[in-house]
């Protein structure tokens, strides 16, 4: 190549001229084809599938039937209604624990200490969601541990049924999330100039006004990317639920389960989009409210 | 507020940071002791010890089975993932071009899909294509939840990296080739450890994509573990837990031990967005 260089620095231009404006595309082809190819055919034969059964017994034919249904029939209205009610209830419970446990976690002034209570807190994602769900059912069982302290202690006279049931799966789904309640919420506490409290302090302002006022909408970014990204797992959260639900709680994903088991891939698919519709529906709020948040930030901040 | 020193908020805040911990660390630590029970159902506190639950373990083909599965997919995906991670994160901070904002559309999909949704999508594609049960279709499907984080978390690492570097090789007469090799992967390496990671662990722990995609007999180890658990709630799983949260341990130490932690944090703030 140098020698042609030597020769004509023409078309060696016209090679790096090409590179510069083409380069990317040998780069990005293998990711690309591979997401087309799998992961979008696999939504589209989805979709294809809620409105052409073709995979069921007999000639398929277009229909809507699996949409109708699901639009129709009151009790997966009630599906919908308890699945948003526990992704609402892990949601403020996450938030609530873990907002605090954050801004703790920034008051510690041993490196040493700060990385010890990082590595417990978020060492439980390198354990499978399986084997912490099992792990809650030891816990909380009719003879299990929790209920032995609350019959000690002479809070309850009966053990409280706390598997089965709706408390169960919340607790359990809590204890999963939390890291990735905190994990947005801490990094944008570690960020915050320690000046802006000083001078509100300065300024008069007490510590609860000085959060309230400051810190508070300050960290409202990581607070909603957290709400924002444990929603959407709860949403479509499944091990948890079924196990700790024990058939008796029904959500969207245990109805996807049953549907497959029964084959009714149609139902299925339409359910699968109805999960589909209420992730983006929150993604789409949740980028509307880390605007707003960033903006009152930057109020904040000149 | 003041460290230490008998601050009253301050005090509040480190017992309720324990009690956190506690409440993280708990059903972990029941597994563990569980593990050691003589007997099969979850009664507190439990009647004696045993290490018949280890014995039973080694006895369950299926589960070892679907330890190897796993691993063996859990590697494919994690190689795969970092190979076309590395060349589109390249594309990425490297060129201007059109159309970008649709290209992390492409990428970044699989995050927003619940994972269970794109399972059932993925079962029909497998059985179209005739592929169903085979590892193929598991590695595929696990590419596409891992692609995205190691293509972000890769892209933030480039960022990073001294282009002059990049540069004075070229103007040396290095390929492209050669310098990317020589000059540009040291640079970033830390971010291939953490994508590595992530990709392994997404892989290896993945139910709601996979659940619908194995073959009775021939699953992986989580989904295996569920079935498992479905018939049977014995502390065959605790057993196999403390072997998993055991090699967790080993490769978070090392990991942590390997890692400029400046980096680390840098980085995974990108894999965030």
């Amino acid at each position: 190549m140098q020698a042609a260089a030597a020769v004509d620095p023409g078309p060696v231009r016209a090679v790096r001229r090409l590179t510069r404006r083409f380069g990317h595309v040998p780069l990005l082809a293998p990711s690309v084809i591979a997401s087309l190819a799998v992961f979008w055919v696999a939504m589209a034969v989805l979709l294809l599938m809620s409105v052409y059964p073709f995979l069921a017994s007999g000639t398929p034919r277009v229909t809507l039937d699996a949409w109708a249904k699901i639009f129709t029939d009151r009790y997966y209205w009630g599906v919908v209604s308890t699945t948003v009610q526990l992704a609402v209830l892990v949601t403020a419970l996450s938030l609530l624990a873990g907002y605090p446990a954050a801004y703790a976690m920034t008051k510690i002034r041993r490196p040493g200490l700060t990385l010890a209570v990082t590595v417990v807190l978020f060492s439980p994602i390198l354990v499978s969601v399986v084997v912490r769900t099992y792990g809650w059912l030891l816990l909380l069982a009719k003879d299990g541990a929790v209920n032995f302290v609350l019959l000690r202690a002479g809070v309850v006279q009966q053990p409280v049924p706390l598997i089965f049931n709706m408390t169960g799966i919340v607790i359990a789904m809590v204890h999963i999330l939390l890291p990735f309640m905190v994990f947005p919420i801490l990094s944008v506490l570690t960020q915050l100039s320690p000046d802006l409290k000083e001078a509100a302090m300065d300024l008069g302002a007490d510590r609860w006004r000085t959060f309230r006022r400051v810190t508070l909408p300050l960290t409202l970014p990581g607070v909603v990317s957290g709400s924002q990204i444990v929603f959407t797992l709860t949403l479509s959260a499944f091990v948890t639920p079924f196990l700790m639900g024990g058939g008796k709680v029904q959500v969207l994903s245990s109805v996807i389960y049953r549907d497959m088991e029964a084959v009714n891939l149609a139902f299925a698919s339409v359910v699968a989009f109805v999960m589909l519709a209420l992730a983006v529906a929150i993604l789409l709020l949740s980028n509307r409210l880390t605007r707003h948040a960033y903006v009152r930030a930057e109020v904040l901040r000149t | 507020m003041r460290p230490g020193a008998r601050d009253p908020l301050g005090i509040g805040l480190a017992v309720y940071l324990g009690l956190i911990l506690v409440f993280v660390v708990a059903p972990i630590a029941f597994v563990f002791v569980y593990a050691f029970s003589s007997v099969s159902f979850a009664v507190f506190p439990p009647p004696g010890f045993s290490t018949r639950w280890f014995v039973k373990l080694f006895q369950q083909e299926p589960l070892l089975r679907a330890a190897f599965n796993s691993f063996l997919i859990a590697v494919a995906a994690t190689v795969i993932s970092i190979t076309l991670g590395t060349l589109a994160a390249l594309a990425l901070v490297r060129y201007r071009f059109a159309g970008r904002e649709l290209l992390r559309a492409v990428f970044l999909a699989p995050l927003i899909v619940p994972r269970i949704a794109f399972g059932v999508g993925m079962l029909i594609y497998a059985i179209l294509l005739r592929r169903f049960g085979g590892l193929d279709s598991l590695i595929l499907a696990h590419l596409m939840l891992t692609l995205p984080f190691a293509v972000s978390i890769l892209a933030a690492s480039l960022v990073g990296a001294d282009r002059t570097l990049e540069e004075a090789a070229m103007d040396l007469g290095a390929t492209p080739v050669r310098t990317f090799f020589r000059v540009t992967l040291p640079q970033i390496r830390t971010g291939i450890a953490v994508s590595a990671f992530f990709a392994f662990i997404i892989s290896w722990d993945q139910v709601e994509t996979s659940l619908f995609l194995v073959k009775t007999g021939n699953m992986t180890l989580p989904v295996a573990m569920f079935y498992y658990l479905q018939r049977q709630q014995d502390p065959v799983i605790a057993a196999l837990s403390v072997f998993l949260i055991g090699v967790a341990a080993v490769v978070a130490t090392i990991l942590v031990l390997l890692m400029n932690p400046r980096d680390l944090q840098r980085l995974l703030g990108g894999a965030q967005r």
